[in-house]
């Protein structure tokens, strides 16, 4: 394996809030193509750490570079899904698909057909001209899903987007994550406290400690895909995981 | 970038200053000029000096303050009880409500301003006249919020009264009233606004002493600032006794300004 | 489980009525709903949310009266609110100004028990969930997770012989909620009573109940009941049979969020 470029690259970043230490000289890579999950107790600081990925907030100390330059949300092309559906609730599905891209003001013909990539990928094509009060939970986090994907981002970002959904729904759209991830070759940094999500859907997991937080420990995951969760393999991974965190 | 933020929150900081600095300088140069007819801010603090050392219609300014300020209180105070009795009566005696509710709401719409005539035909231009103008105004908003208060408790307290079987006066003391607290202050806080309108219009059309009195007389003998000094008092006073019921709900409702 | 039958929930359906300008809404809630309680057991009501499981628990509390059908304690009919049945809220809804012996104490207050025994039962039950120091707090300076451990203590002070729960650990976070369930299990084995535990979360369910009856959609049924007694407590949520029945709920239910 060549070296795989550094797509994000953390340095010894520092956030504090007065006196409170929250994010403690964290440092780590994110490679192109990656799909890392940050798995942490609550309040350890991830979402301050998303906040300065997409450059709300400022660092107190240390840097975090996109590929190799000083992250910048004017240059660089940061995706973010939430844990609520987070469409507009005025624009249809086909609507909502082009939002990010015409933010970018990229040219018509590649937002078409970047829309109908995704259409087609994430089965939307009946739903084009709904609106999203006409859709299901499922359909409504796959537009949102779709939207982000779209863009084409440098690093598409993920904030438990499936805390309050049920096990059926939540493996479905797991599956269309993965699948997304795999044919757009997206770089997705996805934050999660369901240890067997993280399993499931990462090549590498990052260990949050409590505040003051450092990134504990890496596990890398080389299972093949699609994943069993009832293998032996899968199980030994989530139970280390899980032994690491004990958090509770 | 920290500096950035620095020059940022100073001259936040400093703008307020700016604004004031501006109005007076604007109230200054309106009322300079020969054919001014309002006095100047300087003009505006001679007169308090002069007002400190002598009396107005034979009062002082203490005592100017002092006769209104105990006319807001003794107002309020009595409209606090009687709009809290007749709220709660309201609310948990059905029978009354029903006797006595429409004619409470008969007389609610009318202003207690349009009351000052009659009012004074009937009781004379004393201190009891007024004091029940701004009873009368009060209990108002009191006796609803109250009543507001006490008939809407959150149905899980409602749930928790009843499954752990509560009997009436504990339903009584323990969740209907302390959960109709902060529905009374802010009855008791729209009062507050209330009762000065009501005070100062009285004041102004028939008192010998009171911050209103001082309005009119200004008015009526070409002494401006006068007025003026009573109008910035009122303001001092009112918002210092705002103050205080915020102080008060905070020690009552420690609960409130939690979730707030 | 050979236990006897405690409760016993016959025929019901339940409709709320709407009062519109033209016309009267019927809201059909549950329908046919029949269930046997057993002494002693940890049963879950499992099912969507808004489903109507919140429903049939005030029913069986004895806040509302059904529309069609009984449901009988101890072979006798409910009436109203019963002194053998005790309830924690989604909420939590511990009384704001009061503090948490203050709060726990208070089904012992209502039933005239003299203080020094009610505080005794009640400080019990306190360290029972944990809240050993708490005592003199109030609400504000706690936590969601503390709250509902007080709601808890509070139920089980007013020394009930049913235990209902309406989803107490849907607002609490992830990591919460995983140690709030092993504090109930752990209660449960030191103080066995009847629960009735209602949640919209299979793992949850997988976890705790002894039996699990799972909610179609509104107008909610039974769909199926499914029994876990073989699954041995505390059970390890990476176990072969717990994914196994996971995976079986999952497959059955009419999930979906809203």
């Amino acid at each position: 394996m060549s070296d795989v470029k550094s797509k994000v690259e953390v340095i010894n970043l520092c956030k504090c809030f007065g006196d409170l230490v929250v994010l403690d000289h964290c440092s780590f890579n994110v490679n192109e193509g990656d799909f890392v999950c940050v798995v942490g107790p609550t309040g350890c600081g991830k979402t301050t750490f998303l906040n300065l990925l997409t450059c709300l907030i400022e660092p107190t100390s240390g840097q975090i570079l996109i590929d190799g330059e000083p992250a910048n949300p004017k240059v660089h092309d940061i995706a973010f899904v939430f844990q609520e559906p987070s469409l507009f609730p005025w624009k249809t599905v086909g609507q909502n698909l082009r939002y990010g891209l015409e933010l970018k003001k990229k040219p018509e013909d590649f937002i078409k057909s970047q829309v109908e990539k995704v259409v087609s990928m994430m089965g939307l094509e009946k739903y084009r001209d709904c609106y999203p009060s006409q859709l299901s939970v499922s359909c409504a986090q796959k537009t949102v899903i779709g939207r982000s994907f779209a863009m084409n981002p440098d690093i598409l970002l993920m904030d438990e987007p499936y805390a309050q959904l049920d096990v059926k729904m939540r493996f479905y759209l797991e599956d269309e994550v993965v699948r997304l991830w795999k044919e757009l070759h997206s770089t997705v940094i996805f934050i999660t406290h369901n240890i067997e999500e993280a399993v499931y859907l990462a090549n590498r997991i990052l260990i949050m400690d409590n505040k003051p937080s450092k990134i504990k420990e890496e596990v890398i995951v080389e299972l093949p895909r699609p994943r069993n969760v009832y293998s032996k393999e899968f199980i030994d991974i989530r139970s280390y995981v899980t032994e690491k965190i004990r958090w509770w | 970038m920290k500096k950035r933020s620095f020059i940022r929150d100073v001259s936040l900081a400093v703008l307020p200053f700016f604004s004031i600095a501006i109005f007076l300088s604007l109230w200054l140069w309106v009322a300079s000029g020969d054919n001014a007819i309002i006095p100047t801010p300087v003009d505006v603090f001679n007169r308090f000096i002069l007002f400190l050392r002598t009396p107005v219609s034979k009062t002082s300014i203490q005592r100017h303050v002092w006769v209104s300020m105990c006319r807001v209180l003794i107002g309020m105070g009595s409209a606090v009880i009687i709009g809290i009795a007749l709220g709660a009566l309201f609310a948990l005696i059905p029978t009354f409500r029903s006797v006595f509710m429409p004619l409470f709401n008969m007389f609610r719409p009318i202003p207690p301003i349009a009351w000052i005539p009659l009012v004074t035909v009937w009781f004379g231009v004393g201190e009891f006249p007024k004091i029940f103008l701004v009873v009368y105004g009060c209990t108002v908003p009191i006796t609803i919020n109250t009543f507001t208060g006490i008939s809407m408790v959150p149905d899980e307290f409602d749930y928790v009264s009843k499954v752990f079987h509560a009997g009436k006066w504990d339903r009584l003391r323990d969740v209907v009233f302390p959960s109709a607290i902060p529905a009374i202050i802010a009855g008791i806080k729209a009062a507050l606004s209330s009762a000065w309108m009501i005070l100062l219009s009285s004041e102004m059309i028939s008192a010998k002493a009171g911050l209103g009195f001082l309005i009119t007389r200004g008015s009526d003998s070409n002494d401006l600032a006068l007025s003026m000094i009573a109008m910035i008092l009122i303001g001092l006073i009112g918002s210092l006794m705002s103050l205080g019921l915020t102080f008060l709900e905070r020690k009552l409702c420690p609960w409130e300004t939690e979730l707030n | 489980m050979g236990n006897r039958i405690k409760l016993s929930i016959e025929g019901v359906s339940h409709y709320f009525v709407t009062f519109n300008k033209k016309d009267i809404q019927k809201t059909h809630v549950l329908e046919n709903v029949n269930i046997d309680v057993r002494e002693n057991e940890f049963l879950v009501l499992l099912g969507p949310g808004h489903c109507g499981k919140t429903v049939l628990l005030n029913l069986i509390a004895g806040l509302i009266k059904p529309t069609v059908g009984e449901i009988k304690l101890d072979g006798e009919s409910i009436s109203g609110t019963d002194k053998r049945i005790s309830m924690v809220f989604q909420q939590a809804s511990i009384l704001p100004w009061k503090t948490v012996m203050e709060n726990v104490e208070i089904a012992p207050k209502y039933a005239d028990i003299k203080r020094e025994e009610r505080r005794k039962t009640a400080q019990y039950f306190i360290d029972l969930v944990g809240l050993n120091g708490f005592e003199k707090h109030y609400p504000r300076q706690i936590s969601g997770g503390m709250k509902q451990r007080v709601g808890i203590a509070r139920a089980y002070s007013a020394n009930p012989e049913i235990l209902l729960m309406d989803e107490p650990f849907g607002a609490l976070d992830a990591q919460t909620r995983y140690s709030m369930e092993g504090e109930i299990l752990k209660i449960w084995e030191k103080d066995k009573r009847t629960v009735v535990f209602v949640t919209n979360n299979i793992e949850e369910a997988v976890t705790l109940g002894d039996r699990i009856i799972l909610f179609s959609q509104a107008p909610a049924t039974v769909k199926e009941v499914y029994d876990l007694c073989g699954l041995k407590k505390p059970r390890d949520n990476m176990s072969e049979e717990f994914l196994k029945m996971r995976d079986l709920i999952s497959s059955n239910t009419d999930m979906l969020r809203e």
